[in-house]
């Protein structure tokens, strides 16, 4: 028998979710383990150090002083580096900062917090940062498995082609194509939200006025939110072509398919997402995916909301 | 004879946390100190997006 | 022959491919989903394949265009994300040449028609265009200061026109070595500085400025050739 793979865990700033998306494999977990010895998992184990490995999994996204030095003894540390969840990825549910600077988020949570005590930012901490950025903006990263939490299957296709050096067979797909739902032409005239009225449980979101964001979102999950009743909000990130095409966006993407299948005007889908840009770009704003596309004004959108509020 | 234990970071929790432990010359605790290292704005940033995205970003402040 | 294929399971039957195929290669099927029909009809635009919502539809054995248009490090992450390629890395030295001869022709062509028809209005309309562009740029949101904001336009315009800058005060000093319509306007057999092209790419700039200052720019170029040394000063320091 050839000798186990020593696999190393970090933590950045994040939920901790993506840990708990790895206990997700249940049984699957038992296959993994015959292949890997864990020398570092915070969450399970006591060791502190950042011990040797061959592979380094690390999660939550680069937000604090602590995260740099941490990305970095990882890199040292091991051979191999997977950028682990939505957060490292492409900065997670948090990237919604963006619209904000850190004096106003220290202000918000300490200083001038309505239902604490404090007045001042915690001393003695690691210094929060300028910004929230994914994991290769301080480290290089070898393998990328995006979700919030990347789906057991998704994990377990990555992790076990790692170890075993074959080609990950996760593919290009998005979370449309593993939804249910069916895509049908309507009469429905304007948007709706997702609270307004009931919505058939067989049809697509889309096709009932509801803006989901399945169709640009790349598929790292499964798509069990449609089966729960609810609309994707993209916690996978964007698809292939909005990462690949300066000019395919998630708002014109969203629109075209919803004008394709509704009375809905392609503007009126298009001005939604601009007046709700915090909420349809939540998990991945940090991304320069997002930041380097000319047509990415999130600055002005989120104000213009704010202000007319 | 004084001192500080400090336990950083806390494994097997969910999270980034340091504990201080300050005894004094007989050995008894005097200070215990509970420090979060990370901080993400959650309080913050939220403000402005719409409620019906609240029940699925909140679950990610602490991700079970 | 290209091959065309929809991977069923992933059809929800939206109908995009049927209607937005130029040459009808798909067509609905009695269980409300895309069949493909002519697959030899294909003419490899893969219209279809960024359209389609779930990404189920593979067309292969088509020459690909070559996407002179993506960012390059977007479609490094998407090779290192997927490991499959996306076509940019195989771009040649001589594609790139291919490219800018082609833009260099549309450039020249573009300027001899503004003057045409704007005649000495031109310099204004330069101006205009700044402004305009500027109201599509992040830059102009981010309230980063002028110095961030040449950071990132440094940035955004790599590769085709390297500068650097430095600032004092409200002016700032632009270093082009060499700017990329340098080679344009010495092969058009055009004096760098004084061409048409140069002039409205300054104007471009005090436009550009303006916009993200909030107040009024101009320009001035005194050095001009090989290398070129732009000054943006606020109009009111005069
Ligand atoms: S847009 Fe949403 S609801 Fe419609 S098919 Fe895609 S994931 Fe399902
Ligand atoms: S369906 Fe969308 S929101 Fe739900 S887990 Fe997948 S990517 Fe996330
Ligand atoms: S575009 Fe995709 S999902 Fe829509 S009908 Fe064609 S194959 Fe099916």
């Amino acid at each position: 028998m050839t000798a186990k793979k020593k696999v190393s865990i970090e933590w950045l700033s994040g939920c901790s979710g993506c840990e708990l998306g790895i206990v997700d494999l249940h049984e699957k977990l038992l296959a993994v383990l015959d292949e890997v010895e864990l020398v570092r998992v915070p969450i399970l184990m006591d060791t502190k150090d950042y011990v040797k490995a061959d592979v380094g999994i690390i999660t939550g996204s680069i937000r604090t002083e602590h995260d740099i030095h941490a990305a970095q003894a990882m890199r040292k540390a091991c051979d191999a580096i997977v950028a682990f969840g939505t957060c490292p990825v492409y900065g997670g549910p948090h990237s919604s900062a963006y619209a904000h600077t850190k004096e106003e988020l220290l202000d918000g949570a300490f200083r001038r917090n309505p239902s604490t005590k404090t007045s001042e930012a915690p001393q003695d901490v690691p210094r929060l940062l300028d910004g929230n950025r994914p994991l290769d903006s301080e480290i290089a990263v070898d393998v990328y498995i995006p979700g919030c939490p990347p789906g057991a299957a998704y994990i377990f296709d990555g992790l076990l082609s790692l170890l075993r050096g074959t080609d990950p067979r996760i593919g290009p797909r998005n979370v449309c194509f593993n939804c249910d739902r069916k895509m049908v032409k309507s009469q429905q005239p304007a948007l709706r939200r997702s609270f307004d009225g009931s919505f058939d449980p067989e049809i697509c979101f889309l096709s009932q006025g509801c803006i989901c964001l399945g169709s640009v979102t790349l598929d790292r999950c499964l798509a069990p939110c449609m089966k729960a009743g609810v609309p994707c909000f993209a916690c996978g990130g964007p698809s292939e072509a909005i990462c690949l095409e300066p000019q395919k966006d998630v708002r014109s993407e969203v629109a075209l398919r919803m004008a394709q299948l509704t009375k809905i005007p392609a503007e009126a889908v298009v001005r939604e997402i601009e007046q709700q840009a915090k909420t349809h770009f939540a998990y991945a704003m940090a991304s320069p995916v997002f930041r380097q596309k000319p047509t990415f004004l999130l600055k002005k959108w989120t104000r213009t909301a704010e202000g007319g509020r | 004879m004084k001192r500080t234990i400090t336990i950083d970071p806390v494994t097997r929790i969910e999270g980034h946390a340091r504990v201080e432990v300050d005894l004094d010359d007989g050995s008894r605790v005097t200070r215990t100190l509970f420090k979060v290292m990370d901080f993400r704005g959650f309080e913050v940033f939220l403000k402005g997006m719409q409620v019906e995205s609240m029940p699925t970003i909140t679950s990610r402040i602490c991700g079970t | 022959m290209p091959a065309v294929r929809i991977i069923d399971r992933g059809c929800r039957g939206c109908e995009l491919c049927v209607d937005f195929c130029p040459v009808k290669v798909f067509e609905r099927t009695s269980d409300e989903r895309a069949a493909v029909k002519r697959q030899e009809d294909c003419i490899g635009c893969l219209s279809c394949v960024y359209l389609c919502p779930s990404r189920c539809i593979e067309v292969e054995g088509v020459p690909v265009l070559r996407p002179f248009h993506r960012i390059e490090e977007h479609a490094a992450l998407i090779e290192r994300f997927l490991q499959e390629k996306s076509g940019t890395s195989t771009l040649t030295p001589a594609d790139w040449e291919e490219a800018r001869k082609d833009l260099a022709a549309r450039l020249l062509a573009l300027s001899a028609t503004v003057v045409e028809t704007i005649g000495r209005g031109s310099k204004a309309m330069g101006r205009r265009a700044g402004a305009l562009a500027a109201t599509h740029l992040p830059e102009m949101y981010e309230e980063a200061g002028l110095d961030r904001v040449l950071a990132s336009m440094k940035h955004r315009f790599r590769g085709a026109f390297e500068f650097d800058y430095s600032l004092s005060g409200e002016r700032a000093d632009l270093h082009f070595h060499p700017c990329g319509l340098c080679q344009v306007v010495e092969e058009a057999g055009e004096k760098v500085g004084e061409a048409v092209l140069c002039q409205l790419f300054h104007e471009y700039w005090a436009g550009l400025l303006t916009a993200f200052v909030g107040s009024q720019y101009r320009c001035e170029v005194p050095v001009a050739g090989r290398e070129c040394r732009m000054e943006l000063k606020p109009a009111s320091a005069s």
